[in-house]
This record gives C-alpha cells, structure tokens and sequence, in this order.
C-alpha cells in the first residue's frame, strides 16, 4: 500500500499541497477503497488559469502470484478533473466500471468550462486508454498551464509513469 | 483502535467513518444542493440517469464518493 498512496501522494504534491485522504485502505475487499483530495472539493491549482482540481481515486488490494506479490493494488476506477475558476467543468477523464453508466470504458468529457460549441461533442464519453494521475497533472501543466509546486516535477511523474506502465495488466 | 484519527503518513490521512460521511455530505450538498441521504435515495432510484448514463458532471463526480457514505 505504500507503495501505492506515498508515489500518489508525491505526484498529486506537484499540483496541490492538499493532503490525500483514504477511506478504507489497508486490506483486501470486495467493495473498492477511495483515495481522494482533502475534503473533495476542487483543490485551487497554481497558474494564470486558476484551473480546481477533483481527483478521486477507487483501488482494491489483491494477491498476486507476481515478483511484487503477495498482495498488489488494482485501480477500480477514476474521476480526475479541471474545473475554471467559476466551477465550471473544463475536462474531466473517467473510468467507472462498476457504476450504473453503460459506459464503463476509460473516456474524457468536455465540460461547459471547455466552451465546446458542438452540442453532441459537448455531451460526448471520447474514449481514451487508461489515464495514470501522473498523465492527467503532466496535462495540466503542460498545456493547461499550471504552476507545478517542485521543481522536480518532471522527473517525479516520470518515475510513477514508468511504474505506472512497469505493473499496469491493461493498457 | 477502530475509528481513530490515524496519519499514514505526511500528507496522507485515513479517514474515520465519521469524517468520510461528513466529506460525502458536503459534496452532495455542495454539487447537487441536496443532503447525501437524498443523493442516495435517488442514485438508488436512478434518477440522474439519462440513457443509462449521467449528465449531470457533479453527479457522476458525487456517486464516485459513494464508498465514503458506505459502513466498512
């Protein structure tokens, strides 16, 4: 587990230094544990866009017969977000396959904050891979323009990319 | 001992029942103006579904929360 939440902990800390809190955590369940930002109301980032920041997070604790066993963490699902500074959704990647939706594949949104014109697109699920939180903040700095915190923000999220992609069982 | 106020680590803090709760309901109310209770009750009842899928962002944002509102 602390392989999982301190690396989150350290990449979600290039955006916010709001803490992360988990519910559940430690042992093997059937119901998914949730690891999400502070109090899960949108974390104000850094950068001339003043961009807010929902993240939440589902995972499981399984056995695994792996090198990194006995136990390893499955992501059950995802909701990482940027909101405008009047709450409004810019883009939002999703991934819940246990909820309701029919849609249970990995996709994006584009919300009203995204100031898409298209009606159908604005009400779209784009489907994209799995999308690592690493992946998701890079984004957000890079083309969205938020501050990052470290100075060695790059080179933390390349490290949690390459374990990202090191122990991921589907693209 | 079961519900305290336990620190992980820097940065990381496991929530007890009761703060989770609380973090489930002031989303609800937040996103949706309604208590968690009510968000239940009509996520249960699918009422926020269009087309078997949800509209609404902060809804789908809020039923991600459902786990805290969730006895362990």
């Amino acid at each position: 587990m602390e392989e999982f939440l301190r690396p989150l902990r350290r990449v979600v800390s290039c955006a916010t230094p709001r803490i992360l809190n988990v519910r559940g955590g430690y042992h093997p369940s059937e119901k998914p544990h949730t690891v999400l930002i502070a109090d899960g109301l949108p974390a104000p980032l850094a950068g001339p866009g003043r961009l807010r920041l929902r993240l939440v997070h589902h995972y499981r604790i399984i056995e695994t017969a792996d090198e990194r066993g006995p136990w390893r963490v499955s992501t059950g699902g995802y909701f990482y977000s940027l909101d405008d500074p009047d709450n409004r959704e810019i883009i939002a990647y999703q991934w819940h396959p246990e909820g309701r939706s029919p849609m249970q594949f990995p996709h994006l949104h584009l919300g009203s904050g995204a100031g898409c014109r298209r009606e159908d697109l604005a009400a779209a699920h784009c489907p994209t891979g799995r999308i690592s939180v690493e992946e998701f903040l890079r984004f957000a700095i890079v083309d969205l323009h938020v501050e990052p915190l470290r100075p060695d923000w790059a080179d933390v999220f390349d490290e949690a990319q390459r374990n990202f992609e090191t122990w991921r069982r589907w693209p | 001992m079961a519900n305290e106020t336990l620190e992980i680590e820097p940065g990381i803090h496991e929530l007890t029942d009761a703060e989770a709760r609380t973090i489930f309901e002031n989303a609800a109310r937040h996103y949706l103006h309604m208590s968690g209770d009510e968000f239940l009750r009509a996520w249960k009842e699918g009422r926020f579904s269009e087309n078997g899928a949800c509209a609404d962002p902060n809804v789908a944002y809020v039923s991600m929360l459902i786990p805290l509102a969730e006895p362990r």
